[in-house]
């Protein structure tokens, strides 16, 4: 007798869960929203992320500011959908004890250098940025020279004054000072200056740079007298 | 699933609005109904620094969520996926020229990524994926949010891939964790106060927006008072016209779009024909069918499909409210969820 097999089979299918999403985002408009934020810090930067300090829906508005303060204040635009302007230059205004408006200062020069130079003079070269200070830029270099070895006061009178020969973007200051004692230390602070309603209005920088007088060389040779010796060995 | 077309990427979101089945048409704003386009829609906003500069990022997944995530180079030829918030999947081979898909743990966080040279693979991309703006609705001005605005779009959702994908169900995704309603509960009429029943519960929800309570399926428009404080208007129940519906303790609240969908199955496959509203405005016509607004898969209301053969197309309608009177916003959340099952 045969023996006969039979079978029975088939498959299945294991079928595996998945997720999709789709999502985006949109804005509302409301045009409530839409105005001019004023951020006044005093004496300090303001909190760019706090309630402003004033708002209005146009410009020009006002703003009161507290006397004695030096007002760091930044303006803000806010469109309707809430978004805000990300502009974080300040105009810096100053408010005396009594209320009146303290002149805006120049900025400071900047790249201040003291050599010591021919016949006990001391060398100053400094830079200043004046399109940086439009509306209130210097006109006047004020500096200030010791040798006793103390800081410079800008409260003293000027040790010079020079005018500013402005080029370029930047005032340079190239200046000789008169001649000081060998071996002395000079300190020399340099201030960019503008005269406003009778007053000097100077940048606030008080940092000094020094050097050592030293006499041992001979006197600068005037531009002149160079010149001059100069077209003397041509007629030769 | 290493290969374009399987897993999560076997269903494809495509703009609506072309005149014929994949015809060119890539206005989101224009996709209502007709026929499905050529544009694929529903990829994250991608940005990519770093790593290999032979390795493009195609398509993001949007259930990868927002975030950075990391492409990692795992060998010459090979790469692997961490989505953000998420663990690193199983390396794929890619060669050049190739374009293929590259997962996460979760498979449905993935990537489509295309080799574009020999040159061996090596170091790592981070990959920043970022809801994007305006990506199917426009923005809402002033006047449509001063006096109420009703808008519509349709997505087509097409199974790519070679089987017939089941279970295919559609319901709107929560914006935020759910919160329950505290032990004093709701009135069923007028301005209500609702308290979570956990303090911050609603901290992390838009500071407006529209709740759904699934117990009462009443959905409301709020505004976040505090963390642990929803306040509702008169004008603020019932949202969708369901019936307004006291909420009790221990309701559950879920944060979502002011949406709402229906599916619609083309008269015709695959080549399917939707309804066409296309020239009816963005506001004209209205969906076709009954309009829903499910809170999550298992919800009774879930808009579902079923089956899904291969190469079929479904058109998913979404309408978008804007209540009178609500306020401004710099950034309001919309998201569809999905799911479906397929043979991997």
């Amino acid at each position: 007798m045969a023996t006969y097999y039979g079978m029975v089979r088939g498959c299945w299918r294991v079928y595996q869960a998945y997720n999709t999403h789709v999502r985006g985002l949109w804005r509302t408009a409301e045009t409530a929203l839409a105005r001019y934020e004023l951020h006044d810090g005093e004496d300090d930067s303001p909190d760019l992320d706090a309630a402003a300090s004033a708002t209005s829906a146009t410009l020009p508005f006002s703003h009161a500011l507290s006397a004695g303060h030096t007002h760091h204040l930044v303006v803000r635009q806010r469109n309707a959908y809430g978004l805000v302007s990300q502009n974080v230059d300040e105009t810096v205004i100053e408010i005396a004890a009594d209320g009146s408006q303290v002149a805006t200062r120049p900025s400071a020069p900047y790249d201040v250098e003291a050599d010591a130079a021919a016949g006990g003079t001391v060398r100053v070269r400094a830079r200043y940025n004046y399109l940086a200070d439009a509306g209130h830029e210097g006109t006047t270099w004020a500096i200030w020279q010791t040798d006793d070895g103390s800081e410079p006061d800008p409260t003293d009178p000027e040790t010079a004054t020079v005018a500013m020969v402005k080029r370029d973007g930047a005032a340079r200051l190239d200046w000789t000072s008169d001649a000081y004692t060998d071996g002395l230390t000079v300190k020399t602070l340099v201030r960019a200056r503008y005269a406003s309603g009778g007053s000097d209005i100077d940048s606030t920088n008080t940092a000094s740079v020094s050097c050592v007088a030293n006499d041992d060389g001979p006197a600068t040779v005037a531009a002149d007298a160079f010149f001059a010796r100069a077209v003397a060995r041509q007629g030769q | 699933m290493p290969y374009q077309y399987d897993g999560a990427d076997g269903l494809w979101w495509l703009l609506t609005g072309a005149t014929y089945d994949g015809g060119p048409q890539s206005d989101p704003y224009d996709s209502r109904g007709n026929y499905a386009g050529n544009t694929r829609f529903g990829s994250q906003g991608i940005s990519c620094a770093g790593g290999p500069s032979n390795l493009r990022v195609d398509y993001a997944s949007g259930y990868n969520g927002t975030g950075t995530g990391t492409l990692r180079c795992t060998g010459a030829d090979a790469v692997a996926w961490t989505p953000p918030d998420g663990s690193e999947g199983a390396a794929i081979t890619i060669a050049n020229g190739q374009t293929r898909v590259v997962c996460g743990d979760d498979e449905s966080k993935y990537l489509t990524v295309t080799r574009t040279s020999a040159d061996a693979l090596a170091d790592s991309m981070s990959v920043t994926l970022a809801d994007t703006y305006n990506c199917l609705w426009d923005n809402v001005t002033n006047g449509e949010r001063t006096a109420g605005d009703t808008e519509i779009r349709c997505l087509g959702t097409r199974n790519r891939n070679a089987q017939s994908l089941t279970s295919l169900k559609f319901w709107l995704r929560s914006l935020a964790d759910t919160a329950e309603v505290g032990a004093a509960g709701y009135a069923a009429a007028g301005a209500v106060s609702i308290d979570a029943k956990t303090a911050g519960e609603f901290a992390d929800w838009p500071a407006e927006g529209c709740a759904i309570n699934a117990t009462t399926n009443e959905a409301l428009w709020y505004t976040r008072t505090t963390d642990d404080t929803l306040e509702v208007a008169a004008g603020g129940r019932d949202f969708w016209g369901d019936g307004a519906a006291a909420g009790n303790a221990d309701d559950v609240l879920y944060p979502v779009a002011p949406i709402c969908i229906a599916a619609e199955g083309p008269s015709s496959q695959p080549g399917g024909y939707l309804t066409d509203r296309t020239g009816e405005g963005q506001e004209g016509g209205g969906p076709p069918g009954t309009l829903y607004h499910p809170v999550s898969a298992s919800a009774a209301d879930v808009v579902e499909v079923g089956t899904v053969a291969s190469g079929y197309l479904y058109g998913l309608w979404i309408e978008r409210k804007v209540l009178a009177g609500r306020g401004g916003a710099a950034t309001v959340d919309w998201g569809v969820a999905c799911s479906f099952e397929l043979v991997p």
